[in-house]
């Protein structure tokens, strides 16, 4: 069985074709969504998903959170006293995704296909599928977030011919791609996007203006101290977001050194708060226009996706830009994962799915580094020299020839560029490829560089030196946020040490996190009750005793339930 | 050329929809994954049989010309020409005389826009875009509208040599306002020497004019318009005016009021005119 995932910034989903629909799978504690959050507890068991989404506020140190962003780059994360990179963290919450789909399925999983955002690079891309590979998954195939989008509802009506805008807006990026359907095909045209643009982003927006109206005032730390306060007011600002798209104003308000410190936000302040972010959502959407070279009327269906795509301001954004209502029949926190549950089906060759065939385009401009002799004998070098453009179907292969500049040189060094700037030392480095060539005058020894790019969007470098015919494949070294097959095994050895909370109790913990959290986030006979409903449940834990553990649980969850429902607060 | 078809499986063909049509069925049994460069094969040629289709054929690059640098001067006066191009449009479309008019004097004096309006020599297109839009303002007064066309240097003799159809909207401009009518005249007359064409054209503006702004032509000899009308007439085949609207227009002017003296069409307007204006102050005072 091959299971689709969306590995997301804020969520993660996993989801399955099964019967001739996409259904998600529900994780331990019942429900689709599972946050892409991991926590170490105090006696070492890791937790993953929504428990450790409510240690974000009480153990703020020992819980990472959006590490997607991080994918690819050299950054770690410090849990309590072991650290990780963001591949290992996206591996833990991949491997627990795969355990709900066993448990789901019934049956042992090992394939997988994953999203990422179109606008993901060459290394996060890698990352990505090291990720896979530490969760013990074979990632058959990287597929892009807002292609797996239009899949989700290309599924639907596959036979009219029509061109399609994806706007993805998840928990931290933003992707537009533009695909065309016809005859059963689901072609991508182009893709634009901003690996930085995301809902965390409008959650900033909320925190920081609650730290310049009311926050500062207070006393409180500033938000770079990463202090136990921040998680909470992180917590209090995402509800403030969510409860914004339908409400006129939200209250946030934390308990900083047993006083209240509050904030009344209304709708409009937001919008205008959020301007700036909003303005960066107009040109990769343009990009992608241009690239495919359509016009804005020429679009028959706008379609929304990301848990951001609910905000009002983002959805009047969109349809005052194309002059027509976005689809949202899919909720848009469930569509990338049922497009790529869809995918899987098609991987499996599923009946209903014959018929559809998709293909890719890479994101970005791939080449190379090179250098050109002026007349007067002096050179300019870091020129980019494209080879791939952007855009351009996948998998693609495309060679160009180079040939040498001084006289006897002995070897030309290829430093592979991905970017559309002019000069390499502003686009992206994704390695080196030294290559020997014969002693020979300037300009006789020549190189064919072949740049090979997959349908998963992953590249492959060959050059062939044409007087010897010796062949060279890109080997990276050293290169910074990337981990060489050796480092995954190591990495995969290591995380299988780690202690993860059995999953079984998985609804334990995370009901005993979020008590936690609402026990520092209220004051007074609030958070007495709170206390004792905890204790009581705890001390039932202990005695395993099962009606016990469900009457106390039962109690608890009412009592949570209505501190958290709307109005309460 | 061939492999493209061949590799696609089909005819050549000009048909977008069916060159899709086969891309499809042939993508069907490529692995992507594993075949990557059938796809490759495909893809390429469904992306140039799909060029082929564009109707127009592929634009031929020729390595451009070495071309002398542009005199700085020259540059500064074209942008400044261009410039006031914008003005003037601008100041057309908006219905300012005035305003076109200080651009208009501008690009004279800088010896742009002076090409010739069409079969009139001598008069510049954008004198006559000026002269009309002088005329048609009514905001102008009379006298200015003279002036300007004085300045324009469109006088009768002038008028003489209007062989185009964008003359005659001047000429009717200047009618509406009831001015000048022997300039009308005497462009009337001097274009039925024309070619078939132009009498043609013009025949078509008269009668259109006539049709649809009868009581001003009040004032116009009624000879003179029914001999432009027989001409008219023999061009009809051209003409977008069915018959019965022609016998219309020939009709008005030939009842016996038209057919009476010049002289006793002038009082009838008159009369009509003021029994109008006193019609109308009746019903502005109710």
């Amino acid at each position: 069985m091959i299971i689709g995932i969306d590995l997301g910034t804020t969520n993660s989903l996993a989801g399955v074709w099964r019967n001739g629909i996409a259904s998600l799978i529900p994780n331990a504690i019942g429900q689709v969504l599972t946050p892409s959050c991991v926590s170490l507890g105090e006696n070492g068991d890791i937790l993953v998903g929504q428990a450790a989404r409510d240690r974000l506020a009480t153990h703020p140190l020992r819980t990472a959170a959006n590490f997607k962003r991080s994918m690819g780059s050299p950054k770690t994360f410090d849990l309590g006293n072991q650290s990780f990179r963001p591949e290992e963290l996206s591996a833990i919450v991949l491997r627990a995704l795969k355990a709900d789909a066993e448990t789901y399925l019934g049956e042992p999983v090992r394939e997988a296909i994953i999203t990422v955002p179109a606008y993901f690079n060459d290394l996060q891309r890698k990352a990505t599928q090291s990720a896979g590979a530490i969760a013990g998954l074979e990632v058959l195939r990287l597929l892009t977030e807002p292609t797996a989008a239009a899949l989700a509802y290309g599924v639907l009506e596959s036979e009219r011919e029509q061109t399609i805008l994806v706007v993805d807006i998840g928990g931290g990026t933003f992707d537009v791609s533009l695909l065309q359907s016809f005859e059963g095909v689901m072609e991508v045209r182009a893709t634009a996007g901003d690996i930085w643009l995301g809902g965390e982003d409008f959650v900033d927006v909320i925190v920081n203006g609650f730290m310049e109206a009311v926050g500062t005032k207070a006393g409180l730390p500033p938000v770079s101290a990463a202090a136990a306060v921040h998680g909470a007011l992180r917590h209090e600002a995402e509800l403030a977001k969510r409860a914004l798209s339908e409400a006129q104003e939200a209250r946030i308000a934390v308990i900083y050194r047993d006083q209240e410190v509050a904030w009344t936000l209304t709708r409009d302040n937001f919008e205008a708060l959020s301007e700036p972010v909003l303005s960066r959502i107009r040109r990769p959407i343009e990009r992608a226009l241009g690239d495919a070279r359509m016009h804005p009327d020429e679009i028959s269906q706008v379609i929304l996706a990301g848990g951001a795509s609910r905000m009002p301001m983002f959805r009047r954004l969109i349809g005052r830009l194309f002059r027509r209502l976005p689809s949202q029949s899919i909720n848009p926190d469930e569509v990338v994962a049922r497009g790529a549950a869809v995918r899987a089906g098609m991987q499996m060759r599923a009946a209903g799915l014959e018929e559809l065939v998709m293909t890719d385009v890479c994101p970005f401009t791939l080449g190379i580094d090179t250098s050109s002799a002026m007349p007067d004998g002096s050179r300019i070098t870091g020129l980019f020299s494209p080879i791939i453009e952007r855009n351009t179907v996948i998998p693609v292969s495309r060679v160009s020839r180079y040939t040498t500049i001084s006289d006897n040189q002995t070897k030309i060094t290829f430093g592979i560029y991905q970017g559309e700037s002019r000069l390499v030392k502003d686009n992206l480095k994704l390695g080196e490829l030294v290559v020997h060539v014969p002693r020979l005058p300037a300009g006789e020894a020549q190189v064919d560089v072949r740049f090979t790019h997959d349908a998963s969007g992953l590249l492959e470098v060959e050059t062939t030196v044409e007087q010897t015919g010796a062949t060279d494949r890109l080997v990276i070294e050293g290169q910074a946020g990337r981990l060489t097959p050796a480092e995954v095994e190591e990495r995969l050895a290591r995380l299988a040490k780690l202690k993860v909370a059995p999953r079984d109790e998985a609804e334990n913990i995370a009901l005993i996190a979020r008590a936690d959290r609402l026990y520092q986030q209220c004051l007074g006979a609030e958070r007495e009750q709170i206390g004792i409903a905890l204790a009581h449940f705890i001390a039932a834990l202990e005695t395993q005793d099962a009606t016990n553990i469900r009457l106390t649980a039962k109690s608890l969850t009412r009592l949570l339930d209505a501190r958290e429902s709307p109005g309460a607060s | 050329m061939n492999n493209v078809w061949a590799e696609l499986g089909i005819a050549p063909t000009a048909d977008p929809a069916s060159i899709r049509k086969a891309y499809a069925a042939r993508l069907r049994d490529i692995d992507q994954d594993r075949d990557a460069p059938a796809f490759m094969a495909l893809r390429d040629a469904f992306t140039q049989a799909l060029r082929l289709t564009q109707s127009a054929p592929p634009p031929v690059f020729l390595p451009p010309e070495p071309k002398p640098p542009p005199d700085p001067a020259a540059l500064q006066d074209e942008a400044r020409i261009a410039a006031l191009l914008r003005q003037f449009a601008a100041a057309e479309l908006a219905g300012a005389p005035q305003g076109a008019l200080v651009a208009y004097k501008q690009l004279h004096a800088l010896g742009a826009g002076d090409a010739p309006a069409g079969g009139a020599p001598g008069i510049s297109a954008l004198a006559l875009r000026m002269a009309t839009l002088a005329a048609n303002d009514p905001d102008t007064p009379t006298a200015d509208v003279n002036r300007i066309l004085q300045e324009l240097g469109l006088d009768a003799m002038a008028l003489d040599r209007f062989k185009a159809l964008r003359p005659v909207a001047v000429l009717i401009a200047l009618c509406n306002r009831r001015l000048a009518a022997d300039l009308w005249l005497t462009g009337l007359e001097t274009r039925a020497k024309g070619n078939a064409w132009t009498r043609h054209r013009s025949g078509i503006e008269v009668a259109r004019f006539m049709l649809g702004r009868r009581k001003r032509a009040f004032g116009l000899h009624a000879a003179t318009l029914n001999r432009e009308l027989d001409r008219f007439d023999q061009h009809r085949r051209f003409v977008g005016l069915d018959g019965p609207r022609l016998d219309r227009a020939r009709a008005l002017f030939n009842r016996p009021l038209y057919r009476a003296s010049h002289r006793l069409q002038k009082i009838a307007l008159y009369l009509a005119l003021v029994a109008a204006g006193i019609l109308r102050g009746v019903f502005a005072s109710n």
